[in-house]
C-alpha cells in the first residue's frame, strides 16, 4: 500500500522518488510542499508540518514520532504573522524517534539526530547530535555509537 | 476539597461533580471530538456550558483534549492550537493575546518526590499575557509564566523562573535572550 499512498501524495502535488515508504499514520499538513528523494522511509506517527517547503534527500530515514516543523511566527510583531521557513534534510540523514527539527534548519549530509533531540540550528556533515537543544557529540563507547 | 488525586487514593466525588464528569467524558469523546477545526463557536459553547470561563474571542482549535473544562480560564484573543492536551484537575489560567501552539502537553499537576504515597497532586498553572508556548512543549503545574515570554518548541516547563519578555528554550526551559517586541508591552 506504500505505492498507493505515494501516488495519492503525488496527486496532491508532492514530489516523491522511487522506493519511498511512508507509514499510514504519518501526518502531512500540506502535501504540495514536500519533496522526497529515493529510498526514504518515514516511520509511524511522524508529523510533516509542511507550511514551508520540506525537502528530504535520498536514503534518509525519519524515525517514528518525529516532528518536522516548517512554520513559525514573528514574535517581535504584535500581529504575530506566519513565517513559512523551509526545512532541508540532505542525503543519508537519520532522525531518531521523537526528534524535532526547527523551522529554517538545514541538515547536512549524513547527520544523525539522536532520539528526542531537538535541532534548532544548521548541522555539519557526518555529525551526531543529541539533547535539547541538540549539540554535536562524538560517541566514545560502543553503547553510544548504536543509534 | 481534598488536594489528593492519585490512582490509589482518589477522593469520592460528590454526585453533581461525578455526573458532570461522566457527561463531559461522553460529550468530549463524541461531539467535541468530531467538530471540525474551524468550528470555534460550537466548541466554545460546549466548553462554556461545562463551566469554562472563555472570552468570546478565544479560539480553541480541533483535536484539543481538555480533562476538566470547569477549571479552564482563557483570556482575550488567546488561541489554543490543534491537538493540545490539557489535563487540569487544578485551575489553568491563560492571559490575553497568548498562544499555545499545536501538540502541547499542559499538565496542572505537581510532583512531590518526598512523599512516595502521593507522587502527583493537582496544582494550578498560570500563563500570563502575550505568552507564546511553542509546539510540543510540556508544562507542569505549581508555577506561573510571566508576561511576554516565548517558550521555544519542545521545551520542558517546570519550576519556571523566567524573566518577563525573554525567549526561553531547552530541557528544562531557561530564559536565554531578550525578546524584541515592537508592540506595546503590557
Amino acid at each position: 500500500m506504500a505505492g498507493f499512498r505515494n501516488t495519492l501524495l503525488r496527486l496532491f502535488g508532492a514530489k516523491i522518488g522511487k522506493g519511498v515508504r511512508i507509514h499510514p499514520s504519518v501526518k502531512v499538513v500540506i502535501p504540495w510542499n514536500i519533496e522526497i528523494g529515493d529510498g526514504v522511509t518515514i516511520h509511524e506517527r511522524a508529523i510533516l508540518y509542511a507550511l514551508g517547503k520540506i525537502t528530504i534527500g535520498s536514503n534518509s530515514e525519519i524515525g517514528p514520532l518525529v516532528h518536522l516543523c516548517a512554520g513559525t511566527h514573528d514574535h517581535t510583531d504584535p500581529v504575530f504573522p506566519l513565517l513559512r521557513e523551509p526545512i532541508t534534510i540532505s542525503e543519508r540523514c537519520s532522525l531518531g524517534a521523537a526528534s524535532f527539527v526547527a523551522p529554517g534548519t538545514v541538515l547536512a549530509q549524513g547527520t544523525i539526530l539522536h532520539p528526542m533531540g531537538a535541532l534548532y540550528s544548521d548541522s555539519t556533515p557526518d555529525t551526531q547530535y543529541r539533547g535539547n537543544p541538540a549539540k554535536p557529540f562524538v560517541p566514545t563507547t560502543d553503547q553510544d555509537s548504536t543509534t | 476539597m481534598s488536594t489528593l488525586c492519585t490512582p490509589f487514593s482518589t477522593p469520592a466525588p460528590t454526585t453533581e461533580r461525578s455526573l458532570r464528569a461522566i457527561l463531559w467524558k461522553l460529550v468530549s469523546s463524541t461531539i467535541f471530538k468530531l467538530l471540525p477545526s474551524p468550528a470555534y463557536k460550537p466548541r466554545r459553547a460546549i466548553l462554556v456550558a461545562f463551566g469554562a470561563t472563555l472570552d468570546p474571542t478565544t479560539r480553541v482549535r480541533g483535536g484539543v483534549k481538555i480533562s476538566h473544562p470547569w477549571n479552564l480560564v482563557v483570556g482575550w484573543k488567546t488561541a489554543i492550537g490543534e491537538g493540545t492536551t490539557i489535563y487540569n484537575p487544578a485551575t489553568l489560567t491563560i492571559g490575553k493575546r497568548s498562544v499555545v501552539s499545536q501538540y502541547c502537553l499542559i499538565k496542572c499537576v505537581a510532583s512531590d518526590n518526598n512523599d512516595p504515597s502521593k507522587p502527583q497532586h493537582p496544582s494550578p498553572l498560570t500563563i500570563g499575557d502575550d505568552v507564546w508556548v511553542a509546539t510540543e512543549c510540556l508544562a507542569l503545574g505549581n508555577q506561573s509564566i510571566p508576561n511576554g515570554v516565548v517558550i521555544g518548541a519542545r521545551s520542558l516547563i517546570t519550576n519556571a523562573n523566567f524573566t518577563p519578555w525573554t525567549i526561553a528554550t531547552g530541557n528544562p526551559a531557561v530564559s536565554r535572550k531578550e525578546r524584541h517586541y515592537t508592540g506595546l508591552k503590557s
